[in-house]
């Protein structure tokens, strides 16, 4: 799909509408494009930059200084639309662009999941151009006070016309310029998901603390958070990478959590029942509320910490899982490469040698050398926690044991290792040298 | 199975909104068992792929699915953290005894509303991180079935890549969680004859929905980990909660009063 849209903004820019009306026709297709650019500015960089230098080639019809403001170019881009009549949209842009504006409900959630259902790849066919324009409409609430803004502005007044005329690549790559141009250092991370093969879904901001203290200042120093706008808010934050779609839905998520400050239970839960809620606070007394909430929070408490040692063990399972398979590629290699009895030439290759001569199998690679990782853990984890678990391993488990912690099982992988488990204990230790384990 | 069972029953007991966010560890099961019985050659390839195409198609979705969810709930938390804080400040600022309207009953009433949202907050975040982490149990799971049965290597650099994506890195949240700790260890000192007046009440369990999901939380954890009939190395040691008992008798189905 962008690959389609590049080829199109080589052709001719002065093609007009020829070429515009083809894009915007697809507006399925260009959409998810144009979510895709919005959505991952540093994985799209080199299309935005070609972008841009075509406008530029293109006459300039764009002061660089135009490109923050994002209804113009929508409006721009609705305009350019109404040439296409594959698009059924009122003649007078203008008016009825704001008409559309007053009777389309705006809602964030509706944003979002409308960015998230266009940019997925499954529901890129099914875009709808009311989708489109619900999204671009939300955008800025206050279309009107920006209108007149945009209208004083001296560097605008002479592109104005411009911008309601047909201008094909301009307003086209608007969206993505947007992104580009908002380059001032902030910590933003948009992220996108490595695992999928198709083009990325929608840049989800992860907040951070630090973000949202500088969006609280912007918000405060434009009169607070009911007085501050999306669009004023982003340009006073001035971070590289945000949309004015993260900071509209931060913005509605900051006023409800200010006007309904935290609920007994939250907002996401169940309630007690009006009945249940009388009878409970007649019992509790001042006192009685204090030892419930500390047992509540003992046992969360240790819900926490149980869950970060768990965390923290499949973090090293797997790390050292990979550890070994890629010790074990390169020995693989080395094989390869040499004749059929390599001299060990140091002192790993030839443990993890014999080992290949013991199991072939690379899970039981991977298995037996786990067992390091978790004797190990067990030793330096300082929580008597899991010292305490694998002595239970040693109880519970019928099967036969080495010492504390390492536990043979009747699984298939390991009976190839059982005979392997003493001459093991020395690999152990010169396995834990390795660099990358620590 | 018994992952199915313990997860359905997560599912069931979590907080409501939810529900659907967790994994589709049953589609997955039939996914791969679909991939196993067509066999990859001859007649049965046409199916065999598409179903293992479906099979990655799931997988990339969920992970996307928790990823969007976790960070939404993120931001969510990272904001009312903020408030609280705010909200702690501006308390002690009026109705404190150096403020601006000292109030010692006022200050006393909304210092034990604040503190009851701290900790219910506290929960939720863990709650939350216990999300993640069931999740990730479940891939890896799956995972590990996937490769069992087509005899695939799908798990190994699949898991490499789950253990990397956002709703996996618990860091922020975990930090949050700390604070609250810290905070509640702060702001609200335990006075000692406020314990000896607790022992003699009977009281009922305040925050029921969260302590409830945090007390089922820790149960199904410490049943995945009992071990089963494929434990391998990768798999955890049994957990050994050390209030055991104190837990399980925690474990209401409605307000019920503690002695």
């Amino acid at each position: 799909m962008i690959r389609n849209l590049a080829s199109q903004q080589a052709s001719p820019l002065s093609s007009g509408n020829g070429s515009v009306g083809h894009l915007v026709s697809s507006s399925s297709r260009f959409t998810n494009d144009m979510n895709v650019s919005a959505a991952s500015p540093q994985g799209k960089q080199s299309h935005n930059s070609s972008f841009i230098s075509q406008s530029q080639r293109g006459g300039g019809n764009f002061p660089p200084t135009h490109y923050c403001h994002s209804e113009g170019h929508s409006t721009a881009f609705i305009n350019h639309s109404d040439d296409n009549k594959d698009l059924s949209w009122p003649i007078d842009p203008l008016q009825d662009f704001h008409n559309f504006v007053e009777n389309v409900p705006v809602q964030n959630g509706q944003v979002e999941s409308t960015v998230g259902v266009i940019a997925s790849e499954d529901h890129a066919k099914r875009t709808d151009w009311h989708e489109w324009a619900d999204q671009l409409i939300s955008v800025d609430d206050e279309l009107e006070p920006d209108w007149s803004e945009i209208l004083n502005d001296v560097n605008m007044k002479d592109s104005k016309l411009k911008m309601l005329s047909p201008s094909p690549n301009n307003s086209v790559q608007q969206p993505l310029i947007h992104q580009h141009q908002t380059a001032h250092s902030g910590e933003v991370c948009a992220v996108t998901n490595p695992l999928l093969a198709a083009p990325p879904t929608k840049s989800r901001m992860r907040w951070t603390p630090e973000l949202h203290e500088a969006f609280v200042e912007a918000v405060n120093q434009l009169g607070g958070s009911e007085r501050a706008t999306p669009k004023g808010v982003l340009k006073q934050m001035n971070v590289e990478g945000l949309t004015i779609y993260h900071v509209k839905s931060h913005l509605q998520k900051y006023r409800t959590a200010r006007y309904k400050p935290e609920s007994s239970e939250g907002t996401s839960e169940k309630k007690l029942s009006p009945v249940e809620e009388m009878k409970s606070l007649d019992l509790k007394t001042s006192t009685g509320i204090s030892e419930a909430l500390r047992l509540q929070m003992e046992v969360q408490k240790q819900l926490h910490e149980q869950l970060e040692i768990q965390r923290n063990l499949q973090l090293r399972i797997e790390e050292q899982g990979r550890h070994l398979q890629e010790m074990f590629e390169k020995q693989r290699k080395m094989e390869v490469d040499k004749s059929k009895a390599p001299p060990p030439s140091q002192n790993d290759p030839s443990l993890l040698q014999s080992k290949l001569e013991r199991s072939s199998a690379n899970d039981k690679l991977e298995a037996s050398d786990l067992d390091c990782v978790k004797t190990r853990f067990d030793t330096c984890n300082a929580g008597g926690l899991l010292e305490e678990s694998s002595q239970s391993i040693s109880r519970k488990h019928k099967a036969p044991e080495d010492r504390n912690g390492q536990v043979v099982d009747k699984n298939e992988e390991e009976t190839s290792l059982a005979p392997a488990k003493r001459p093991r204990t020395d690999e152990t230790t010169a396995l834990s040298a390795e660099p990358g384990s620590d | 199975m018994k992952f199915g069972k313990r997860l359905k029953q997560q599912v069931q007991e979590t907080l409501p909104d939810w529900r659907d966010k967790y994994l589709s560890y049953k589609e997955l099961k039939k996914l791969v068992r679909l991939i196993s019985s067509a066999p990859p050659f001859s007649y049965g390839s046409v199916e065999h792929g598409m179903a293992e195409a479906e099979f990655v198609r799931l997988l990339n979705s969920e992970i996307e699915k928790f990823n969007t969810f976790f960070m939404e709930q993120e931001e969510d938390y990272i904001i009312r953290h903020e408030e609280l804080k705010q909200r702690i400040q501006k308390v002690i600022d009026t109705l404190g005894p150096s403020g601006s309207q000292p109030s010692e009953a006022a200050y006393k009433e909304e210092m034990k509303k604040i503190r009851k949202n701290i900790v219910n907050f506290h929960g939720e975040m863990v709650l939350l991180e216990n999300y993640s982490n069931i999740n990730y149990t479940g891939l890896a799971k799956i995972l590990k079935k996937y490769d069992k049965r087509t005899g695939g290597l799908l798990r190994l650099p699949f898991i490499q890549k789950v253990l990397e994506q956002p709703f996996f890195i618990t860091d922020l949240v975990s930090k949050l969680v700390k604070q609250c700790e810290y905070m509640i260890d702060t702001v609200f000192p335990v006075e000692e004859e406020e314990i000896m007046k607790e022992r003699r009440e009977s009281i009922t369990v305040a925050g029921e929905g969260i302590f409830r999901n945090t007390i089922a939380a820790l149960m199904t954890m410490q049943e995945i980990r009992r071990g089963s009939s494929t434990h391998s190395h990768f798999s955890l040691p049994p957990l050994n909660l050390p209030d055991f008992d104190l837990i399980q008798s925690s474990q209401l189905n409605s307000p019920i009063p503690i002695v």
